[in-house]
């Protein structure tokens, strides 16, 4: 356990130091996702106005908007901590030297991106307070009852970022794939089928359920059943075991063709 | 005990076969070069030994173990520089690199100062690397394979691309690893100055197959004393080089044609030289033995004489 201590430590300042030395970068991408919600907004505002949509039910969609979109940053991050960094290390070279460790590859992006996930939650968690702030529409945020299920959750997201990192360590130029992602990725905080069970099917899809459940419907995470706590886990396990399967089956594709070291 | 095993090794790209076939052993502690011109299979040889290659044929075992189970004991550096983050400072990469093989805590954090004093880099220990010159960033790229502190390291053309100074501080720190760190190194490299200074041994590689892999020493000996340099008083015409050629000697011509360099198994090949230039009315200034350096060895043997 020490070494994955150590392994973890270590993401977690490289993190916080190129956060700080990439500035351009982390401002950039914060009012990205700022700029970008607000137009949904503004957007959303104007649209439901001129359907003369009543303000009570204005309110309830704009709250479940914000926590859609909060949800979306955050799992679209952590989606792209495993795609694409898998792609930026190849390109530095440094790809190579994670591969010779006596951590497993996958391992190693998978502590890493727990590390970046903790920074994102961050990140995130301003955003949503700028967003609030700016669109004066508060939520009351229950961090902890939030955080829960989004950890559970989040797995299954490493699973996707296993599986599309893989394909770019053996097709290396795969960027419409991880555009096409993204998309697939708002549909997983944006429609939830009628039947549980088939939400418990897609990835993250009943956890974004139930953290609406918790936000909106004003629970707590001990509202949750064992039954919503079994899926939850049962679909993060599913999603982050094909990821598993599929990197490290792409690795050794990699390797059978010496690409490991080449973008 | 042997330290590196590799039996059979053979690796296809598509067609092209890059390794043919080859073994050959590396006890602990040595210092073993491997060399060849380029695409003659050095790179994946020492890739598939840091299991980053699967070879589609061959073994190989590091302290009698499967390679693939066997990365607490390699640390590398892959052509030149690319081996670090360039936003991090050397001190955070060294900790970087040690934390991604589980390594950290006080002794690291110690060793990492031994290692950034070892290697002068002390005063810019919170540069960030992209602000480095190309040596000290080869040096940073060294010290991170020393911070695992593996037994074997493998270096792949660490001094590609330096200038004099960072390539004589290189070989210096390649030089004291060598002498004092008591560890298995596989260095592959075109700069046989290197090779001369700090291998014991070396493996030759030419078209994927082991072409000779012997001791320095050997090697040294089996060629010595068998170059002359002739310096001639006036440059060859074109005719008169024609010539020494069809005589069939190994001659080699060198500063526009002043000077001929030859190596010769018989030291009465010396005398016919010297009468077919005196036949031809060449005068001669000065014949001196040259010492023999590993370069022409290697280029002999490259070029086919090791059969």
């Amino acid at each position: 356990m020490k070494k994955f201590y150590y392994l973890f430590k270590v993401s977690l300042e490289k993190t916080f130091k190129e956060l700080k030395r990439y500035k351009f970068n982390t401002i950039s991408n914060v009012l990205f996702f700022y700029v970008l919600f607000m137009g949904m907004f503004l957007g959303m505002q104007g649209f439901g106005a001129s359907l003369g949509v009543s303000s009570a039910d204005m309110a309830d969609s704009l709250e479940g908007f914000i926590i859609g979109y909060f949800l979306w940053t955050i799992i679209i991050m952590s989606f792209a901590d495993i795609a694409y960094n898998v792609i930026d290390d190849a390109n530095k070279g440094v790809l190579e030297q994670l591969n010779m460790s006596n951590i497993n590859l996958s391992q190693i992006l998978v502590v890493r991106s727990m590390a970046n996930l903790l920074v994102n939650l961050l990140i995130s968690i301003a955003l949503l307070f700028i967003i609030m702030y700016t669109t004066n529409n508060w939520i009351e945020l229950k961090i902890f009852s939030t955080i829960i299920p989004i950890c559970i959750g989040i797995f299954s997201i490493f699973g996707i970022g296993l599986i599309c990192g893989g394909l770019a360590l053996i097709f290396k130029k795969i960027q419409t794939l991880l555009n096409l992602a993204q998309f697939f990725l708002i549909g997983l905080v944006t429609v939830f089928p009628e039947n549980k069970f088939t939400s418990g099917l897609i990835p993250f899809n009943y956890v974004a359920g139930k953290i609406f459940f918790i936000v909106i419907g004003e629970n707590s995470f001990v509202d949750l059943s064992v039954l919503d706590y079994g899926i939850m886990i049962g679909n993060s396990i599913f999603y982050f075991a094909i990821g598993l399967l599929v990197f490290n089956q792409c690795v050794k594709i990699a390797k059978k063709k010496g690409l490991l070291g080449q973008y | 005990m042997k330290a590196i095993e590799v039996e059979n090794l053979t690796k296809y790209y598509g067609k092209v076969k890059a390794v043919d076939n080859i073994s050959f052993e590396i006890e602990k502690g040595k210092i073993c070069g491997i060399l060849g011109p380029n695409g003659s299979g050095k790179t994946t040889t020492i890739k598939s030994i840091c299991n980053l290659i699967i070879p589609d044929k061959g073994n190989i075992k590091i302290f009698g173990k499967d390679n693939k189970k066997s990365a607490e004991h390699i640390s590398a550096v892959f052509e030149g520089t690319r081996n670090l983050y360039w936003r991090l400072t050397p001190k955070e990469n060294l900790r970087y690199f040690a934390g991604i093989r589980g390594l950290g805590g006080r002794k690291i954090e110690n060793n990492i100062d031994i290692l950034l004093d070892k290697f002068n880099l002390t005063d810019k220990k919170d540069v960030m690397v992209n602000n480095l010159s190309r040596g000290m960033q080869q040096k940073v790229a060294i010290a991170t394979t020393l911070i695992c502190d593996t037994e074997i390291i493998l270096l792949d053309e660490p001094t590609l691309g330096l200038d004099v100074q960072s390539y004589m501080d290189i070989k210096d720190i390649l030089t004291d690893i060598a002498l004092n760190m008591n560890k298995t190194i596989l260095l592959s490299t075109h700069n046989m100055d290197l090779v001369q200074a700090i291998c014991e041994e070396v493996v030759i590689l030419n078209k994927g197959k082991i072409i000779s892999h012997d001791t320095l020493e050997n090697l040294m000996d089996m060629f010595d004393s068998r170059t002359y340099e002739v310096v001639l008083a006036e440059s060859l015409s074109k005719e008169a080089k024609e010539n020494l050629l069809s005589l069939g000697y190994d001659f080699y011509f060198a500063n526009k044609d002043l000077k001929i360099e030859m190596d010769i198994s018989d030291l009465r090949e010396l005398y016919e030289i010297i009468d077919k230039l005196k036949e031809k009315n060449i005068l001669i200034k000065e014949i001196k033995q040259k010492d023999n350096n590993f370069e022409r060895i290697y280029l002999n043997i490259t070029n086919g004489e090791a059969n």
